[in-house]
């Protein structure tokens, strides 16, 4: 083949600049640590990384909320307990003052215990979270429970993501728990009659208080467990979240990250390619009969 | 004596033509770099009739009979559809490559992802100012987010407009310049002789042309060079010449359509079809992908925004109203994108913010629902997060697809230019040994007059 001089330059020209844009390429590679950058890099696996990502962000979110009412639960649980131990207490005086050896004073004296145990009742129900009364049901801007122990939250119950479209209970219903709406034993209004009766030295009453003390105890544990219930629930679904989460993070990392060995390679081969393509033009432009003749 | 003279006037003439051979050599070495030069080569003959002496022809020496260009016909009729293609695919994917509101991290998932993050989050605590705020803010942060890809895109359409707009002065005066080299060198060759560097300069320009328009040559039996675009519509025919120009086409959001005025002075219309070169990859970024995704990006806002409103609809705020919007401004699925913005009620007073069923403030169903939109099938078939993982694979499978055409076209016609620069380009050394040669051989005329001379003195001496 006939080879002219502009055809010698512009075939080195062309090779340098592929071999340096190769180079370049390889060595952006390297440093960004990224094989996909841009749709073009790989349209399929970028379209993939789109998925990831919002599934990642998707997973983290209900990680979080997960984790949050799993705290709020804890909370819960910890005024409930509380509550039992006021309320335990409480039977404990109803056994003792229900004995016909203490007088109409002792039981007075008593009455002023169950009332404080009253108080702190009413206290550990209206405990916060953040900014959220948690046992208001949906009303939860402001105390559920006021001094005289009305409740002033409503009936319903929040729920929460566990999975994507999947909801799970995360809060205690206080107007069953502790208001015996469903046929239960109301447990402020337990702890008023008992001071009531306490304060008017009504033996009968004291001795029934002891019934309904427990049945008040028992209404609470088992809202306890199911609290307890609820917090494994959001536990596991905040593992299995984080798993899904961090699944999703690695699979678009897969698609997304170099090969550092693969592309460190790569990047030598095109430096080797740049070399050889410079060293090849300097040896043909060399070479001339200008210099001959 | 008759006989010496007619040898003096034979080396005069010989000269001439090793001088016309040296000055081609010397004409191909100073272009040896001048684009679209093809070498030439000085054709010398010996000089006919030959003189009659007695029974036999003795020479009259060597004459140039004509400087001729080296050109491949085959390879040359190759060309101007490989310019086209090259510059073509070219021109589309390095147009499309330069767009980065599709990238991974500058598209609208981002901030989708943390629109339903802020949701979630603010269905952990409806009640909180805070949290509204920061939902409210995630809202616009998407509407932003979708605000900036379509003007992006459409900013990138309009640059292609632009560009265009910018090339017609060149491509109208390059089409004018094709009509007077095709007059010029009809009236050289009525003098008898090929004008060659005309004829260089009018192929060059043809070559531009084939770059700008894909232009396509049509020979004809004057030696005319007339162009037309691929499909055919004249673009030069002998000494006239077509004129391009643009006007806004409102079916097409306001870009630049292609007007034609023919070289026949018919009156300007729309082009027929899409030319190629330049103009054609500019055209197929602008109207292919970028209007894809255009399109794309105003339908998934025009879906997500009308999922979610759907569901603020039946929501109410914290002051126990409803029938609120979360986004406004998109009425139909056309500008959709650029219209999206958060309901200015809501910015301005977040506890209007639709969370709950009631005005409880611990109430966060609606709010739910409108988490569940993460998974709704939207128009496509897909929820959002496929519909944007379409618009990104979409997207890099055109320019993928371009850039491989390109690889394949510019390969092409680098094998093409190759194979025509072995055919006409000018190789220096080849040049070198050309002169010599003619060097050579004019010493070897100029010894014959010397011969001559000598040999006249010598019968001049006689006594």
């Amino acid at each position: 083949m006939r080879v002219s001089d502009q055809a010698l330059y512009d075939l080195a020209n062309q090779r340098i600049m592929r071999a340096r844009a190769d180079s370049t390429e390889a060595g952006d590679r390297v440093s960004s640590g990224k094989r996909v950058e841009h749709p073009w890099d790989d349209s399929g696996d970028a379209g993939m990384m789109v998925r990831h990502q919002q599934e990642s962000g998707r997973q983290d979110g209900i990680f979080k909320a997960s984790n949050r009412a799993s705290e709020e639960l804890g909370v819960v649980d910890g005024a409930m307990d509380q509550v039992t131990t006021s309320l335990t207490r409480a039977k404990e005086l109803a056994v003792q003052l229900a004995n016909d050896t203490y007088s109409a004073a002792d039981r007075q004296g008593g009455a002023l215990e169950v009332k404080q145990l009253f108080t702190a009742v009413v206290s550990q129900l209206n405990v916060r979270f953040g900014e959220r009364y948690l046992f208001g049901g949906m009303q939860d801007g402001a105390p559920p429970f006021d001094a005289n122990g009305n409740y002033l939250g409503d009936a319903n119950i929040r729920q929460v993501e566990i999975a994507p479209g999947i909801m799970q209970d995360a809060s205690a219903r206080a107007d069953v728990s502790i208001k015996g709406t469903a046929g239960g034993v109301d447990v402020m209004q337990t702890l008023q009659d008992f001071v009531t009766a306490l304060n008017t030295n009504d033996a009968t009453n004291i001795r029934a208080a002891v019934g309904k003390l427990d049945d008040a105890i028992g209404q609470v544990s088992r809202e306890r467990s199911k609290v307890g219930a609820m917090m494994n629930v959001f536990d596991v679904a905040s593992s299995m979240a984080k798993q899904s989460r961090d699944a999703a993070s690695d699979a678009k990392g897969k698609l997304e990250d170099v090969d550092i060995f693969e592309a460190s390679t790569r990047f030598a081969a095109t430096q080797r390619a740049l070399e050889a393509s410079m060293s090849a033009a300097a040896q043909q432009f060399k070479l001339t009969l200008l210099d001959k003749l | 004596m008759s006989g010496l003279l007619a040898l003096l006037q034979q080396g005069a003439s010989s000269l001439q033509a090793q001088s016309a051979y040296s000055s081609t050599v010397a004409h191909n070495l100073s272009n040896s770099n001048t684009v679209g030069y093809s070498r030439q080569r000085a054709e010398l003959a010996a000089v006919t009739p030959a003189e009659r002496y007695g029974s036999s022809f003795i020479g009259r020496g060597a004459m140039l009979q004509a400087v001729s260009q080296a050109r491949d016909r085959f390879l040359e009729a190759q060309m101007p559809g490989a310019i086209s293609r090259e510059m073509s695919s070219g021109t589309e994917a390095e147009t499309l490559k330069s767009v980065s509101a599709i990238d991974l991290d500058n598209s609208v998932a981002p901030a989708l992802s943390n629109f339903y993050s802020s949701l979630r989050s603010l269905a952990q605590n409806p009640g909180s100012a805070n949290y509204r705020e920061a939902a409210v803010g995630a809202a616009t942060q998407l509407a932003l987010s979708f605000n900036r890809s379509s003007m992006a895109i459409e900013a990138s359409r309009t640059g292609i407009d632009s560009k265009i707009e910018g090339r017609l002065p060149e491509l109208n005066e390059t089409l004018a310049q094709v009509a007077r080299l095709n007059v010029q060198i009809r009236e050289a060759r009525n003098g008898g002789a090929e004008p060659n560097d005309l004829l260089d300069t009018r192929l060059r320009l043809g070559d531009r042309l084939a770059e700008l328009t894909g232009a396509q040559p049509v020979p004809n039996k004057e030696g005319d060079l007339n162009l037309t675009l691929p499909d055919g519509t004249s673009l030069v025919a002998g000494e006239r010449a077509a004129s391009l120009s643009v006007l806004p086409d409102a079916a097409n959001g306001g870009h630049f359509q292609l007007y034609l005025q023919k070289p026949d002075g018919s009156v300007r219309a729309p082009l027929a079809s899409a030319p190629g070169g330049e103009l054609g990859g500019l055209l197929a970024a602008r109207d292919g992908a970028l209007k894809t995704a255009s399109s794309q990006v105003d339908q998934l806002a025009f879906d997500l925004s009308g999922a979610i409103n759907a569901v603020a609809q039946t929501g109410v705020g914290l002051d126990g109203s409803g029938g609120r919007d979360l986004f406004t401004g998109v009425t139909t699925v056309g500008g959709a994108a650029r219209a999206m913005t958060v309901n200015a009620a809501i910015v301005g007073n977040t506890s209007w913010f639709p969370a709950g069923t009631t005005s409880a403030p611990g109430d966060a169903r609606a709010l739910q629902a409108m988490i569940d939109t993460e998974s709704t099938s939207l128009s496509g078939g897909t929820n959002a997060a496929g519909a944007l993982s379409r618009i990104t694979a979409d997207f890099g499978a055109t320019v993928q697809r371009a850039s491989t055409m390109h690889e394949g076209d510019a390969a092409m016609l680098s094998h093409l230019g190759s194979m025509r620069q072995s055919a006409s380009g000018v190789s220096v050394d080849e040049e070198l040994v050309n002169m010599q040669k003619a060097q050579r051989a004019y010493e070897a005329v100029t010894r014959v007059i010397k011969t001559a001379d000598t040999m006249l003195e010598t019968l001049l001496s006689l006594k």
